[in-house]
């Protein structure tokens, strides 16, 4: 257990929690995704575990050690901005050596683990430009190696990637799970970006409104999501509130079983589109009648709206193989494959 | 509708635009009334201040340097100024992280009194040091008996220049410290550097030309100080004087030449020290907007090796600064840091200006609340506050008229010399008070042919209603100009188009669309012109013959008052001075949360 947080508070102005009362967690040598909507509170805890914010309540241990009185310069962390923060009036060398210098390495020493880190973040030959003369990526592998340098146990990134276009992007993210393995520390990285975290993260974190919904394997999370945010923040998902009659709900033709709700009681049903299964009106699999309303090619699937018989629309992902056709107005016939109910 | 302003900072593009727009007609017509405006009060002044000067040939340079009063005038002047902004720059960097950064109690009330010295006349705050440091005075006593004199001697000197200049240094630094980005130090921190030296090696590093161009700036204001030098220094030659009273001096004693020579020296120094700061903070500006054209550019690798840049060691004259700022940093960790820079902030501004204030408002009630009433009843009283009035009232009108013209000639059009036009608008700001006097004295005055001609026609400007206000102007334009002009270049384009697609002429354009989004920046430089324009004293002085009950202003007559002993006299009128600042500071403040509110949103 590399990070762990008890129960840890935040209160910027009192009685406004951002972070509310979250435990967790983070083995040695992982790389944990920190997702949530904006505002959740994710660069708030960020900040605490880094200490550069007080937390109102609560511990936090880095390698079983409290470091709650120890200022931010004594806890090993080591930390990626947003904006990169690197500083202007340095060089790349010299911005990467900051953290050398201060621990007072010698000169020598100081030039090999530069020279060292440059080659690991593919800059070598770029220590004398200022950072105003750096690409975006650039400025960003930079504040990595800036970060990596005093050879920090923790690794903290606050979207390190929010200002670099997608393609550069999944190369990046990539890239840093490359040299997180390489170097054999413990990330947490935060991102809007929910293929990112799933891409790159051995476990994802889950946050809203301060508070840890969920913490678990990108799997875990897609496939049993702890609650209805979760189910509808990590996919664009079917959400559906009915009444349980007979100990099943109804979604016009189809029938779900509502176990172990009572009957009578308000359900919440959430349905990934990838578990709408859509297939040719005389199948196989056969299911209930509906119509396609809608149709927009999304990378590798088709992202359909199919109508079903009483005016109810689900959204459904079909394989791009399907050749047959999809267009819109015909018929098909559907089936649910998964769903989950919660309480409404 | 300021947001569409704001976000469109109107590039080369639109600009160029603007050559379509105006009609010539318009251009033509302002850069004539700008042009005549500028040549009649800032060129043919400070021109003939330069061919005085010449007269002689080019040794009037170094005539001052000549006369031993005349160099050692100078050498105070450009010493206790170095001192005087040295330490406002000190001082003033640390109030202004202080109250950028820091929550204590009375931030606000602090920062909102610290434009005091820009709003009190200087010969009122001459007054306030002298009655706090005179020997009769408690402390000044105290002083005197451990041989410390600050009234009438060198010391008195340099704490004037400090106590009028003190705004200049915090404001400029404040914008800029507000202006970091925290995240900057928090790297910093989370990479081991502790407090001290992530100020030292990241706070510092990017501040400084801020930093460096306030004291440029401070320093030019403090050289060019008169009223509030000419109470307290006692001016006695050799020792206390300093170059605008010498030249004052030579002015007196009819020689113009003397006075003109000692002008352009005092001038060049003032340009080179503007110039400076210009210069830095184009420097700073151009890096930290960082120099993305640069980028990838063939030929990137500098010069220098990174191992030279590594070991630039600090050298050994810097061991003590380090010393102490580490001390410091002790210091405050022991008592909170920002209850630490609370307590300075306090103490440093309790010192330099609640101190001397509380000691004005004493001394004019000393007599009582009738005795104060009566020593502004005086006839030569109401009569210089009323002429103050006027003169202000003049000054306000014509910088409106004029600073928004030029203002405008100057952001919305484009024309060859354009850059001409802003230099000779900002010349004054390196004019000492004295000189800008001296200047329209040599044009307008009784010894020039232009003054002898108006004289005929029975047109009075010298020692007249006309030079004060001119005198009052000069002073005053510059600021006007320079608060308009960023204040209009925000104003895009796109709103000015918006409403010429809407059918509105120029003129309705301007009035409906244009003045009012500048609006609170020109209530600003309004402002800022009645303060100045009550206080000013030196220009006055130098063109208005200083005429009791004829053109005596209330800054005169707390000179002559003081100068005669009248002290409550002196303290009356300074008194209702000092409030009208303080009236207009209030404003001042009101109004930069106002103009500051516009545009943000
Ligand atoms: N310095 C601060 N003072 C007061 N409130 C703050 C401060 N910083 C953050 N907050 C509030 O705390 C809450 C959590 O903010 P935080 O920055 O941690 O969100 P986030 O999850 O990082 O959002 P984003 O994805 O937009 O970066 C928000 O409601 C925010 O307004
Ligand atoms: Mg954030």
């Amino acid at each position: 257990m590399s990070i762990e947080v008890r129960n840890l508070v935040k209160h910027y102005t009192p009685g406004v929690p951002a972070v509310r009362g979250v435990s967790f967690t983070v083995e040695t040598g992982e790389m944990v995704g920190l997702l949530g909507p904006s505002g959740s509170g994710k660069t708030t805890l960020l900040r605490m575990i880094a200490g550069l914010e007080p937390q109102t309540a609560g511990e936090i241990y880095i390698h079983g050690r409290l470091v709650d009185p120890l200022p931010p310069q004594r806890r090993g962390v080591g930390v990626v901005f947003q904006n990169y923060a690197l500083f202007p009036h340095m060089t790349v060398f010299e911005n990467i050596a900051f953290g050398l210098r201060v621990q007072r390495m010698r000169r020598a020493e100081i030039r090999e683990r530069v020279a060292e880190l440059l080659r690991l973040v593919r800059l070598s030959g770029f220590e004398d430009r200022y950072p105003s003369q750096l690409s975006g990526g650039q400025a960003q592998r930079v504040a990595l190696a800036r970060a990596l340098a005093p050879k920090p146990s923790v690794l903290l990134l606050d979207e390190p990637f929010a200002a670099i276009d997608t393609k550069v992007r999944k190369e990046l993210r990539e890239w840093v799970r490359r040299v997180h393995e390489e170097v054999g520390i413990t990330s947490i990285f935060v991102t809007h970006d929910q293929d990112e975290a799933f891409e790159v993260a051995d476990r994802v974190m889950v946050f809203h409104d301060g508070e840890l919904l969920q913490f678990g394997t990108p799997q875990q999370i897609l496939e049993s999501p702890a609650t209805p945010f979760v189910a509808t923040f990590v996919g664009d998902v079917n959400e559906i509130e009915r009444q349980v009659v007979g100990g099943a709900v109804s979604l016009g033709p189809i029938r779900l079983s509502a176990h172990p709700f009572q009957d009578g009681a308000r359900v919440r049903v959430v349905i990934r589109p990838t578990d709408v299964v859509v297939a040719p009106p005389d199948g196989p699999p056969v299911g209930p009648r509906a119509r396609i309303r809608r149709k927009i090619a999304k990378g590798p699937v088709h992202a359909v709206q199919v109508e079903l018989q009483d005016g109810l629309v689900l959204r459904a992902f079909v394989p791009r193989e399907a050749q047959w056709a999809l267009h819109p107005g015909a018929p098909v016939s559907v089936w649910i494959k998964d769903y989950q109910t919660f309480p409404a | 509708m300021s947001t569409v302003s704001v976000l469109q900072p109107a590039p080369a593009a639109p600009r160029r635009w603007a050559v379509h727009a105006s009609r010539p007609l318009t251009l033509y017509l302002g850069l004539a009334a700008v042009g005549s405006y500028l040549l009649l009060l800032v060129v043919l002044p400070v021109g003939s201040v330069i061919r005085m000067a010449l007269v002689h040939g080019w040794p009037g340079f170094w005539h001052p340097l000549t006369d031993p009063l005349g160099r050692a005038a100078l050498g105070l002047s450009v010493t206790a100024g170095l001192l005087a902004a040295g330490i406002n720059t000190a001082a003033g960097t640390a109030v202004a992280f202080a109250l950028v950064r820091g929550r204590f109690p009375g931030r606000r009330l602090l920062d909102t009194l610290l434009d005091l010295p820009l709003g009190v006349p200087t010969t009122v705050s001459g007054l306030m040091l002298l009655l706090l440091y005179s020997p009769v005075s408690p402390i000044g006593a105290w002083l005197a008996a451990r041989h410390l004199a600050v009234a009438y001697a060198p010391a008195g000197v340099v704490l004037a220049m400090a106590f009028v200049t003190l705004p200049y240094a915090v404001r400029t630094v404040q914008p800029v410290l507000a202006g970091l980005d925290r995240r900057m130090e928090e790297a910093a921190w989370t990479l081991g550097a502790s407090r001290w030296r992530t100020l030292r090696e990241v706070v510092l590093p990017m501040v400084w030309p801020g930093i460096a161009s306030g004291f440029c700036l401070t320093f030019s204001r403090a050289m060019a100080e008169f009223g509030s030098v000419v109470v307290i220094s006692g001016n006695l030659p050799g020792q206390t004087l300093v170059a605008p009273v010498y030249l004052y001096g030579l002015l007196e004693n009819d020689d113009p030449f003397g006075a003109a020579a000692m002008s352009v020296d005092l001038l060049l120094i003032a340009l080179a020290a503007h110039a400076v700061a210009a210069w830095l903070e184009h420097r700073h500006a151009a890096r930290l907007r960082g120099a993305g054209a640069v980028a990838g550019g063939p030929g990137q690798g500098a010069p220098v090796s990174p191992t030279a840049r590594a070991s630039a060691r600090p050298a050994a004259g810097r061991q003590a600064v380090l010393h102490a700022g580490r001390l410091a940093a002790a210091l405050a960790r022991r008592i909170g840091r920002w209850a630490a820079a609370g307590v300075f902030t306090w103490v440093w501004l309790g010192v330099m200006l609640l101190l001397p204030l509380a000691g004005l408002i004493s001394g004019a009630l000393q007599a009582g609340v009738a005795g104060f009433v009566q020593s502004l009843a005086q006839p030569e009283a109401v009569a210089s506050l009323r002429l103050s009035a006027v003169v202000t009232a003049w000054t306000v009108l014509f910088n409106v008229v004029f600073g928004l013209w030029t203002a405008t000639l100057l952001t919305k059009h484009r024309f060859p010399g354009r850059w001409l036009v802003s230099a000779v608008a900002d010349l004054p700001f390196a004019l000492s008070p004295v000189i800008a006097g001296l200047a329209l004295l040599l044009v307008y005055g009784p010894n020039t042919g232009l003054g002898q001609w108006l004289q005929a026609h029975g047109i009075h400007v010298v020692f007249a209603l006309p030079g004060m206000v001119m005198a009052s102007l000069l002073v005053t334009y510059p600021l006007v100009v320079r608060e308009l002009v960023p204040a209009l270049q925000l104003t895009g384009r796109a709103a000015e188009e918006a409403a010429y697609t809407l059918g509105a002429s120029r003129w309705r354009t301007f009035v409906r669309v244009t003045l009012p989004s500048i609006r609170w920046s020109l209530y600003y430089a309004v402002v800022l012109t009645v303060a100045r324009s009550l206080g000013e004293f030196g220009a006055v002085l130098v063109v208005s013959g200083n005429l009791v009950g004829v053109t005596q202003t209330a800054p005169l007559y707390v000179y002559q008052a003081t100068v005669e002993h009248n002290m409550a006299a002196a303290d009356a009128v300074s008194l209702i001075l000092a409030s009208a600042s303080f009236v207009m500071l209030l404003f001042m403040q009101f109004l930069r949360r106002k103009g500051g509110l516009a545009h943000e949103h």
